[in-house]
């Protein structure tokens, strides 16, 4: 009889990190569907931009530098799907294209690739588009391609929390200490019934790789989250607020982890 | 409906090892081509006696397959089909003293997990029975409750004579009301017994965790007791107990839950039966074999061959065929912390199997490696397949 002998546990659950990439891709559908609904063909050729270069600079870089069997486990289509919604309708091409090509090669792999990077790649793109050309990341009066009805992004994050793909801590610390904080200094808080800001709460900030271990830590980090996003508030505009705030979050991740940890169960 | 089937089968062959406690391996005491009868004890060495569980003929006394250790010295009996038993004396446990009860367990040869029970009942304030299950598939605590609520409730009342507790809790999954119901009528007229409906999940290896929830619960509700005047046990030894004193029968069957086979069950198999003996009683294989795994599906032990027996320990078979067994491609960690979130014992099993991986095992110890349970529950939920348990197990190897 040809039995094999192997280490427990004999059984896996069947989520693997291929479908966890498909569970954000298909999260993000809602929203890329109704973008190109209300703006049309500059949507689509931003979006189609985005993700082709996000996709070809990853495969490029798996392929030619660091000689990997697989081009791509479709994460950078992610990092691709969200940079183009934080784009305006009215950006040349060449904007996606830098920004998909530096949230991939510096954002992701100059880290050493899908789950080793510190920052969100998307937001590393954003980022560095932010700061090299203000001009086109800042129209004022321009639609953003996430500037949709907030509910479609809602469909998505709600599908996430009930697939388990993301977890729950750090939007809701988020949403309540953005609230709060807001009520406390009396500002006006009607930005987080904003497409950028849900985006931002239920799919940036949720990025499993760039936020803390442990559920104490992600509170921190969510709460970390609102209070930035206030304090940047009273200076900028909430489309860069947000950005920013998880940005800066990631950067102390390790360190919340570091220091946030569950007193281990020892025995006796 | 019953919940346990008897193999009312005899095996072509019984295999008894001498070894099916932790310690020191038992003496044979007959030798081959005696008659043993049902009960009649076989094999001693002063820790926890192994008996026969078949009549019949001795016709080796050698190394043989064992489904938790390597090759024992094992007795093999040739069972004449006639099932003829020693007397059993029954006893009365209100009219015996504790040192009595502790007795006639360590002549019964009771183990649970490796430990002779009797070496577990030191004085305690209470008594917990663990009648949670492992899941998936392992269904016998549950099965045991609804088949033999007295007996249990009896041989709970054993326990807490033999350790002076005043006390005696049920942990029951809060999810099975069937169970904590049946248990609940069994034990009416016991003020001192109770069922606790928990939440937890139970995996092996985790007495303290489970007792712990008890316990807390027990707080909570204004009840005073503390954690170390509690003696853990399962339903199963409780029942174990019950046949020892009350029936005065020796441990020679042992309730297995049988998986993957063409009829899954709850089956009661004499010790020593061969697992191939068990599983044919279950309709047999339901194509070619690819694993066969002995206990829970998160901590069980693959089997080299089916030819091994059921001992003391065995509570599960289940037996895995081609599209079970994958073998995932290995992932890198995407720190998506789900194993953080399952960790009973509130670990970063990332993070120790990351340190594991590049040998920094002072970098583990300080993440108390030591803690680990090694349930499982990690590799299972990781979505990357990181076989984060071996990677664990290593380097506490490495460690000691
Ligand atoms: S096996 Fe994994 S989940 Fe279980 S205690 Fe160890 S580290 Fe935690
Ligand atoms: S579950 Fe696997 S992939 Fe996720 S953090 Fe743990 S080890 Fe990493």
């Amino acid at each position: 009889m040809s039995i094999i002998v192997s280490a427990p546990p004999h059984i896996k659950k069947d989520t693997c990190t291929k479908k966890m990439v498909c569970g954000m891709i298909i999260a993000l559908l809602p929203a890329v569907a109704v973008s190109l609904y209300l703006f049309g063909p500059p949507a689509m050729a931003i979006i189609l931009t985005c993700v082709l270069a996000a996709v070809g600079t990853e495969g490029a870089i798996q392929k030619f530098i660091l000689k990997k069997a697989i081009p791509t486990d479709g994460s950078a289509i992610v990092t691709g799907l969200l940079l183009a919604l934080l784009l305006h309708v009215n950006v040349p091409l060449w904007i996606p294209f830098i920004g998909a090509v530096v949230a991939i090669a510096i954002g992701k792999q100059a880290f050493g690739g899908y789950g080793s990077n510190i920052f969100n790649p998307a937001l590393v793109g954003w980022a560095v588009l932010t700061m090299a050309w203000p001009s086109h990341m800042a129209s004022a009066g321009v639609a953003r391609l996430v500037d949709i009805p907030p509910f479609v992004l809602l469909v998505g994050a709600a599908f996430l929390l009930y697939m388990g793909y993301i977890k729950w801590q750090i939007p809701a610390s988020y949403l309540i200490s953005v609230v709060f904080l807001s009520a406390l200094l009396a500002r006006d808080a009607s930005y987080i019934f904003i497409g950028g800001f849900i985006l931002g709460v239920f799919f940036m900030a949720t990025d499993p790789v760039t936020t803390p271990l442990t559920k104490k830590g992600r509170f921190i980090f969510g709460i970390g989250c609102g209070i930035l996003t206030v304090i940047y508030g009273l200076y900028g505009n909430y489309a860069e607020d947000v950005c920013y705030s998880i940005l800066l979050m990631n950067s102390i991740t390790p360190l919340i982890d570091r220091f946030v940890r569950a007193k281990p169960f020892v025995e006796g | 409906m019953r919940q346990i089937e008897p193999i009312t089968k005899i095996p072509e062959k019984v295999i008894i090892p001498l070894q099916q406690h932790v310690g020191a391996e038992n003496k044979p005491l007959v030798s081959v081509g005696d008659v043993v009868k049902i009960g009649q004890k076989i094999g001693e060495s002063g820790i926890s006696p192994v008996h026969s569980s078949a009549s019949g003929k001795v016709t080796a006394i050698s190394e043989y397959p064992h489904p938790f250790y390597e090759n024992v010295l094992s007795i093999i009996i040739e069972p004449d089909g006639k099932d003829a038993s020693i007397e059993f004396k029954a006893e009365d446990y209100s009219q015996l003293e504790r040192e009595q009860i502790i007795g006639i367990i360590k002549e019964a040869g009771v183990v649970e997990s490796g430990i002779p029970v009797h070496t577990k009942l030191s004085p305690s304030d209470v008594v917990i029975l663990n009648g949670m299950d492992e899941a998936p598939y392992m269904t016998l605590n549950r099965a045991l409750m609804l088949d033999f609520p007295s007996e249990i409730i009896d041989g709970l009342k054993i326990l807490m004579k033999a350790t002076g507790a005043s006390r005696g809790f049920i942990g029951i999954d809060a999810s099975n009301s069937e169970a904590t119901n049946t248990m609940n009528k069994a034990a009416v007229d016991d003020l001192n017994i109770e069922t606790v409906p928990l939440k937890t999940t139970y995996v092996r290896g985790m007495e303290e965790f489970f007792a712990k929830a008890v316990v807390k619960r027990e707080i909570s509700r204004g009840h005073r007791i503390s954690n170390a005047s509690t003696m853990t046990s399962t339903v199963g030894t409780a029942r174990a107990a019950y046949d020892a004193v009350c029936m005065g029968k020796p441990l020679t069957e042992t309730v297995v839950s049988v998986w993957g086979v063409k009829k899954s069950q709850n089956v009661q198999a004499k010790i020593g039966t061969p697992l191939r003996s068990v599983i044919e009683h279950c309709g047999g294989y339901k194509g070619k074999p690819k694993k066969i795994v002995v206990n829970g599906p998160m901590t069980g032990v693959a089997q080299y061959t089916d030819e091994v027996p059921v001992t003391k320990d065995v509570h599960g078979i289940l037996v895995q065929y081609k599209e079970d067994v994958t073998t995932p491609e290995i992932q890198p960690c995407i720190n998506c912390a789900k194993c953080v979130d399952v960790c009973p014992a509130n670990l970063l099993p990332n993070m120790l199997a990351a340190f594991a991986n590049e040998d920094r095992f002072d970098m583990c110890k300080r993440y108390n490696i030591s803690a680990c349970v090694e349930c499982g529950k990690c590799a299972y939920v990781c979505p990357s397949k990181i076989p984060i348990v071996q990677l664990i197990k290593c380097a506490k190897e490495w460690i000691k």
